[in-house]
């Protein structure tokens, strides 16, 4: 009989999601146990078990890129860059969720439960080099969401959302796996760096059958991603879920997703750039056109911002579309737009989940003279909305310039020319909600109960909005160092 | 090579800062205050005003390059700086800003009641941008200030404004940033081109200049029209100038002065300063476009001012005509020509701003701008009517005021490029004229006003006094103008050199 052989085990490449884990179990148990706690004792057993799982990640920064799980689960500088934007989000949705679940009454327990499972999907989904692991993590990320977007339960366009996303997300994770099953039969390897090396030079004999792969694996992750023709559920699903978790979910499945994207096109099929990157330019100016001009003409601010996170997908498409072997930012300029979305995006759907808390709408019309009702909270969305629009001294700008950037390196001139210009129209309707705030007069009255969670998450998020504006240089190195990890 | 500092004090930096760090002071001030804010605003910009002396006299007029320099590195790494300072080109109108924004925070004091804090913050803010923008010299602080006076600028139109105010303060925010975002992606191009050369990434003027030359045709011409859209809408320069007319009659008073006054030069200043030093052979090869189009600027926009039947629409269109001398002068690329462009921009600056707040002065007291129903106010507000009409004579071009100084200089430069340039300027003699003398009579002469018997007095601080100080600098221009051309000719006569043109015939490429 041979000897059992068992694979070399990492633990510490993989300890934040196993503080996650950890975290999940003590706030089931706690609900078990303590069925009554009341407080914010979830919060804050949640952000603690979050802030852990971040400080795990920062002692690993230091340290060169552990492989482990016989070669199918990598942290690197890309998977850390990630997963620090997949928990800073993590951090804030719990700090803007708290007083909506509190106002409603709704399961705290499983509420944050749902959350971090959701958490160790995504870091999954970005530390996974091998197929088979990045469609569990793919998978991890994805129910858990949809079932945080059917959260309000009674609400009838919560549970729409929810099945419509369900049953998307459930067909595209199949176009994905069949994709992935391709990937692997002509390859003969579930491992990201085996298929690289497979496909260096085109893909040889079978190179159709690859394209086939490449296409099927795009189009899956295309639905995770919201990028068009792939984004009809975004709309609804964004809109129908409870605001604090559209806030979450637009940001940290995005990051994750193009996580994924990143990945499988740099490490698995990095020798075929040529192909994916016409597609991927295609896909991306369709995102960008048509999540911007759509957003135009939405009367709800939060549908207005679930196109516009369509047309931030198409921005963050292009910086990868332009990637080639020698181009160092392309991969960079998206992770850099990953983690400036977080902010500016979050925050924004914040400011919403915050008026709806104190009793008003999403509509533009409840938008009217916000700034004489709660300066605070209108200067605080102005600069959420500034920071989507890429003005100067936000994180937006930056982040704009740096994917225009990785375009002129790439030669491709004339998609950052249109990225520019789509921003452009973009500002109309970011600035029909600021003109709203600060020159209509108010219409609705706002309540005022205290959510003192959610103003620490939106006073975070404009710091890391117009403290990134400035000063972004030492994230741009970072980033710039996990592409070229 | 960068320049220096020989007052040994960041002058810049606080003269360029003081009024944002104003705006924070009257943000935190309570708001039922109302007359502490208008003080405090006053305060800030008379102060800054005061400092902007300083920096005047300690300009030294002879020398070339630039001075009172303020330079650290801003992001390190990336080649980033913060870097400002001023030479003959700015000095003017950077001082011309801190005047023409005080005298928008003085006449403000009664006419602004309803949300004070905001509109004073949103001015002060406002001057910052517009400062910065004159004196900034690295190209990425340049597009901080330049978008930096979006913002209150589209306020101040949308919130204390008349009419159709959120349409135009929607119009002037799309124009401008749709122009702008187009300089965005010119700017990355430039860093990415100059992130080759051997001391890493700049986007430093005295660095950009030494490289430029050297960049190729065909990247010289994308930083030409990646910049010159940016800069043609604010200038404006047709037909990019529908914005124009649409916020100037919806804009207040105080808003109207700054962006006649102010905003329209700094897409003048930006030819001067980017355009053309980063485009140096294409912007010779290609200045004929913005020479046509200024030509077509001057004739339509005095042609369509003929027609207007609104006081303030009518002086709109006019600066559509007199910002036209500005882009002809600028791209004759002589040392006539320049210079007349950066003194029409100056006295723009004081004639417009000076027009627009004799317009507040009568819808003040009339409730109307419409001219047909305002008549014979000479006969109740004598001093007010002798006033605007000098100032009116001043915009047609009457010797003895800045106007004729700066339009002759321009119209001589063309002259010397091609004779048959200057031609639709002698026509342009006549029209503004016309309009002009047509206008006064309406407003002034003949007929009574249908509203009013008596209209009260102007208030002296608020209205008479920068009235007055407009009128006479003015005046001073016209007939010594000697130090003003003698300040700008050093840095003048740099950048012509720079250029691949004779200094005597400037554009040689027409045919």
């Amino acid at each position: 009989m041979p000897p059992v052989v068992y694979p070399s085990v990492n633990l510490f490449a993989i300890s934040s999601i196993i503080a996650l884990v950890v975290t999940v179990l003590v706030v089931l148990m706690l609900a078990v146990a303590a069925p009554r706690v009341r407080g914010a004792i979830y919060a804050a057993i949640t952000l603690a078990g979050i802030g852990t799982a971040l400080a795990l990640a920062v002692a690993q920064s230091g340290s060169a890129p552990v492989s482990t799980f016989s070669g199918s689960w990598r942290s690197d500088t890309l998977s850390l860059f990630l997963t620090f934007v997949i928990l800073t989000s993590g951090i804030l949705a719990v700090l803007i969720s708290d007083s909506w679940l509190r106002l409603h009454n709704v399961g705290q327990a499983e509420f944050y439960t749902v959350l971090l499972c959701s958490l160790v999907g995504m870091i999954t989904v970005v530390s996974a080099t091998d197929l088979m692991t990045l469609f569990v993590g793919i998978e991890l990320m994805s129910v858990p969401t949809y079932l945080l977007t059917g959260f309000a339960k009674h609400e009838q366009r919560s549970n729409e959302g929810a099945m419509k996303y369900f049953l998307l997300g459930a067909f595209s994770s199949a176009i994905l796996l069949y994709g992935f099953t391709w990937a692997f039969g002509l390859s003969g390897s579930t491992n990201l760096a085996r298929i690289g090396e497979f496909t260096a030079n085109g893909g040889g004999e079978a190179r159709a059958a690859f394209l086939l792969a490449i296409l099927l694996i795009i189009a899956g992750l295309s639905f995770k991603v919201a990028a068009v023709p792939f984004h009809m559920w975004t709309p609804d699903a964004y809109q129908g879920a409870p605001t604090v978790v559209t806030a979450y979910m637009s940001v940290s499945v995005k990051a994750a997703g193009f996580g994924a994207l990143v990945r499988l096109m740099t490490e698995a099929f990095p020798g075929m750039y040529r192909e994916w990157g016409i597609v991927l330019v295609v896909l991306s100016v369709l995102t960008m056109l048509l999540g911007n001009v759509v957003a135009i003409v939405q009367d709800d601010v939060k549908r207005m911002l679930a196109y516009s996170s369509v047309g931030h997908t198409g921005f963050m498409l292009v910086g990868l579309a332009v990637w080639t072997p020698e181009n160092r930012l392309a991969v960079a300029s998206v992770l850099f737009y990953a983690f400036a979305y977080v902010f500016a995006n979050l925050g924004a759907f914040g400011v919403l989940a915050w008026m709806e808390n104190h009793g008003g709408g999403t509509t533009l019309d409840h938008m009217n003279g916000l700034f004489g009702r709660a300066p605070a909270a209108a200067g605080a969305l102005s600069i959420f909305l500034l920071g989507l629009m890429g003005f100067p001294l936000t994180v937006g700008l930056p982040a704009k310039i740096f994917l225009v950037q990785a375009t002129i390196e790439a030669d491709y001139l004339w998609l950052g020319i249109v990225l520019v210009l789509l921003s452009a129209l973009a500002a109309v309707f970011y600035l029909r909600v600021m003109f709203r705030m600060f020159m209509y007069e108010p219409r609705y009255a706002l309540a005022s109960p205290s959510q003192p969670l959610m103003v620490i998450g939106l006073v975070a998020s404009v710091v890391g909005t117009v403290g990134l504006g400035v000063f972004f240089s030492p994230v741009w190195e970072y980033a710039q160092r996990a592409a070229g990890a | 090579m960068y320049g220096d500092n020989a007052l040994g004090i960041p002058i810049l930096t606080i003269v360029t800062l003081l009024p944002l760090v104003g705006a924070l002071l009257v943000a935190l001030l309570p708001k039922n205050a109302a007359n502490a804010i208008r003080w405090t605003a006053i305060a800030i910009a008379g102060i800054d005003m005061l400092l902007m002396l300083v920096v005047l006299f300690s300009y030294d007029s002879a020398g070339a390059g630039f001075q009172l320099v303020d330079r650290f590195r801003w992001a390190q790494g990336l080649g980033l700086e913060y870097y400002l300072g001023v030479d003959g080109i700015a000095v003017l109108l950077y001082f011309l800003t801190s005047l023409l924004s005080l005298v928008a925070v003085v006449y403000s004091f009664s006419f602004v009641n309803h949300r004070l804090k905001e509109y004073y913050a949103s001015l002060l803010v406002l001057e910052t941008g517009m400062l910065g923008v004159f004196v900034a010299l690295d190209l990425s602080l340049f597009y901080v200030f330049f978008e930096l006076t979006l913002i209150p600028m589209a306020l101040l139109i949308g919130v204390w404004g008349h009419g159709r105010k959120l349409y135009s303060a929607m119009k002037f925010f799309l124009y401008t940033f749709a122009g702008s975002l187009v300089m965005l992606a010119a700017i990355v191009s430039v860093y990415v081109q100059a992130s080759g050369r051997p001391g890493g990434a700049t986007l430093n003027y005295v660095d950009l200049i030494q490289l430029a030359p050297n960049w190729s045709y065909g990247f010289q011409t994308w930083m030409f029209w990646g910049f010159f859209f940016a800069f043609a809408v604010k200038m404006p320069l047709f037909p990019f100038h529908t914005w124009l007319p649409d916020a100037h009659v919806d804009a207040p008073t105080a808003g109207s002065i700054i962006l006649a006054g102010v905003l329209l030069k700094m897409g003048g200043y930006g030819f001067l300063r980017w355009l053309i030093p980063l485009s140096p052979e294409a912007s010779v090869n290609f200045a004929v476009v913005p020479l046509a189009l200024s030509v077509v600027a001057i004739l339509y926009g005095a042609y369509i001012t003929l027609v207007q039947r609104d006081l303030k629409k009518l002086i709109a269109y006019s600066s559509v005509a007199s910002m036209g001398f500005t882009v002809l002068g600028i791209f004759t690329f002589t040392q006539q020509g320049v210079q007349g462009a950066i003194l029409q921009m100056v006295s723009h600056g004081l004639i417009s701003g000076a027009l627009f707040l004799g317009v507040g002065v009568i819808y003040e007291r009339l409730h109307t701008r419409e001219i047909a129903r305002m008549g014979g106010i000479a006969n109740l507000m004598g001093v007010f009517t002798a006033l605007f009409v000098v100032l009116s004579l001043a915009n047609l071009g009457l010797p003895g005021m800045s106007a004729f100084v700066a339009e002759i200089l321009v119209t001589l430069a063309a002259f010397r490029v091609q004779w048959w340039l200057a031609v639709p300027v002698y026509a342009y003699i006549i029209v503004s004229a016309a309009y002009m003398l047509w206008m006064v009579a309406r407003v002034f002469y003949l007929g009574k006003p249908q509203e009013y018997h008596e209209m009260p007095p102007m208030k002296i601080w608020q209205e008479a006094v920068p009235l007055v100080g407009l009128a006479l600098l003015s005046v001073l221009m016209g007939v010594w103008a000697t130090p003003f051309l003698e300040t700008m000719e050093p840095a003048v006569s740099a950048l012509l050199d720079y250029l691949p043109v004779a200094p005597d015939t400037g554009t040689a490429l027409l045919p």
